[in-house]
């Protein structure tokens, strides 16, 4: 249950670790696991502004309190959701390649005769399967999420100037424009007249802090 | 010209009652005309034309009292005579559909036709696949038991099967509840991990999560090349299907 930030942080760290364990085959299959981690930090970061904030936290409960669904599986309903079907499709390339390459199989469907697949995961999944889940479905994902205008929202100082009210700013703000571009066309004065003088100014001083790259 | 599967199912009733019923049904069709040619004391070729169509009715399982007529649509042209298309019918097409039918319903349907459920069949329409390319819809009804509906849950778990089983490198499907989720293991007669067979069984799995959004499903896909299935089935999990 990492903030926005961090999340950022671990996808790119576990995509760093997918390349580079690209290029030092046979160990490609633990490539796949990193990059099913970056994805899984990515669209924890798209759900934090979007809600809910933790898919971890959103999990319903029973009416002894128990968790009804595994964070796993209620992550996936959300991803199924609230995403395209492509991104989704990226995701469970990903997940099942992942877990493939971690047990070969999940322990919940075995009985005590089981006999898997002979080879060892590197082996089941080849360097070029490898080089797609990185490549190809986490760089469509993360496309597809499109975080850099979560980063920008999340860039902008808004606490100095509406205090607690920054987190709700936020989300309203990623609610109501679809990409920074879209945001940018709105003028201060504008963004004042529907969010409030706190959130123009919070746009002016990073504007003055760098100039067009943000709404003035 | 569309082609299609069209399944009535009579229960409680007898083979003649069953086969009246099938009738009645073809007669709602005002653009068919309808014949019969009786085969033997079990199995019934009815006909109706002259939109082209052929109509097949078997009856199953007299021994359960139960008849199950089933027809199957298929196209031929104007100019055969009836008779070719019999033999044809009958040289080609009736013990696949046979096979399939009587395989099928004996597992699934008639379990839910005995303890009076009614639901739709339109997505087990992969029974007839192999003979006619499958229907666009078909409607398996109960009846004299219009009233019941099929518990959700078995509804849900005939469409997984339907789903998977069109995949020739599916070898089984299980499925098992854990927590409030479902849980379907597809296991998969594969050595390497197959991109193309992947992107299908999510692009199914996507309909399927979609189409059954009040579900949280978790699904797995598990590659056991050529083990024996039954090793691998979970004492609590539930088989949908080997194969």
């Amino acid at each position: 249950m990492a903030e926005f930030a961090v999340h950022i942080k671990q996808a790119d760290h576990n995509q760093q670790v997918a390349l580079a364990l690209l290029q030092q085959e046979p160990f490609h299959d633990w490539a796949i696991n990193a990059a099913f981690y970056s994805a899984i930090h990515l669209f924890e970061a798209w759900l934090y502004h979007r809600g809910p904030k933790h898919s971890e936290t959103d999990i319903p409960r029973d009416d002894k309190g128990d968790l009804k669904f595994s964070p796993h599986a209620w992550r996936e309903k959300l991803v199924t959701d609230r995403l395209p079907r492509h991104a989704f499709k990226d995701y469970r390339h990903l997940k099942e390649s992942s877990e493939t390459a971690r047990y070969l199989s999940l322990p919940r469907s075995a009985g005590p005769g089981a006999n898997w697949t002979p080879t060892g995961a590197w082996e089941h999944l080849s360097l070029d399967d490898a080089r797609r889940m990185v490549n190809n479905h986490l760089a469509s994902f993360t496309k597809t999420l499109d975080l850099e205008y979560s980063q920008f929202i999340e860039s902008i100082d808004f606490e100095s100037t509406v205090g607690n009210s920054a987190p709700i700013v936020r989300q309203t703000l990623i609610r109501d424009y679809s990409d920074r571009q879209s945001l940018m066309k709105e003028s201060l004065s504008e963004l004042r007249r529907k969010y409030g003088a706190g959130v123009a100014e919070a746009f002016r001083i990073a504007a003055e802090k760098k100039p067009n790259t943000a709404p003035q | 010209m569309s082609r299609g599967v069209e399944v009535l199912l009579g229960g409680n009733q007898s083979t003649a009652a069953g086969v009246n019923a099938a009738y009645g049904f073809l007669r709602q069709r005002s653009d068919w005309t309808a014949g019969c040619v009786g085969l033997n004391t079990q199995h019934f070729l009815s006909y109706k034309r002259p939109i082209g169509q052929l109509a097949v009715f078997y009856s199953f399982d007299k021994n359960t009292a139960i008849t199950l007529e089933c027809a199957y649509r298929t196209t031929f042209e104007e100019q055969q005579s009836l008779r070719n298309v019999v033999t044809d019918f009958l040289g080609n097409d009736v013990s696949i559909c046979r096979s399939l039918l009587t395989e099928y319903l004996t597992t699934y349907v008639l379990p839910e036709v005995r303890v009076g459920r009614e639901f739709d069949a339109s997505y087990f329409a992969w029974t007839m696949n192999e003979i006619c390319e499958a229907a666009e819809s078909a409607t398996f009804t109960a009846i004299g038991s219009r009233q019941s509906r099929g518990i959700p849950t078995e509804n849900t778990l005939h469409r997984i099967a339907s789903t998977f089983w069109r995949f020739e490198k599916v070898k089984s499907v299980h499925v098992q509840n854990y927590r409030s989720e479902l849980q379907v293991n597809v296991l998969l007669a594969i050595e390497k991990y197959d991109h193309d067979l992947m992107d299908e069984l999510f692009d199914a799995e996507y309909d399927l999560r979609t189409s059954l959004n009040e579900i949280v499903f978790s699904f797995c896909y598990t590659p056991v090349g050529e083990s024996v299935n039954s090793d691998v089935k979970h004492p609590l999990a539930r088989a949908l299907f080997t194969r």
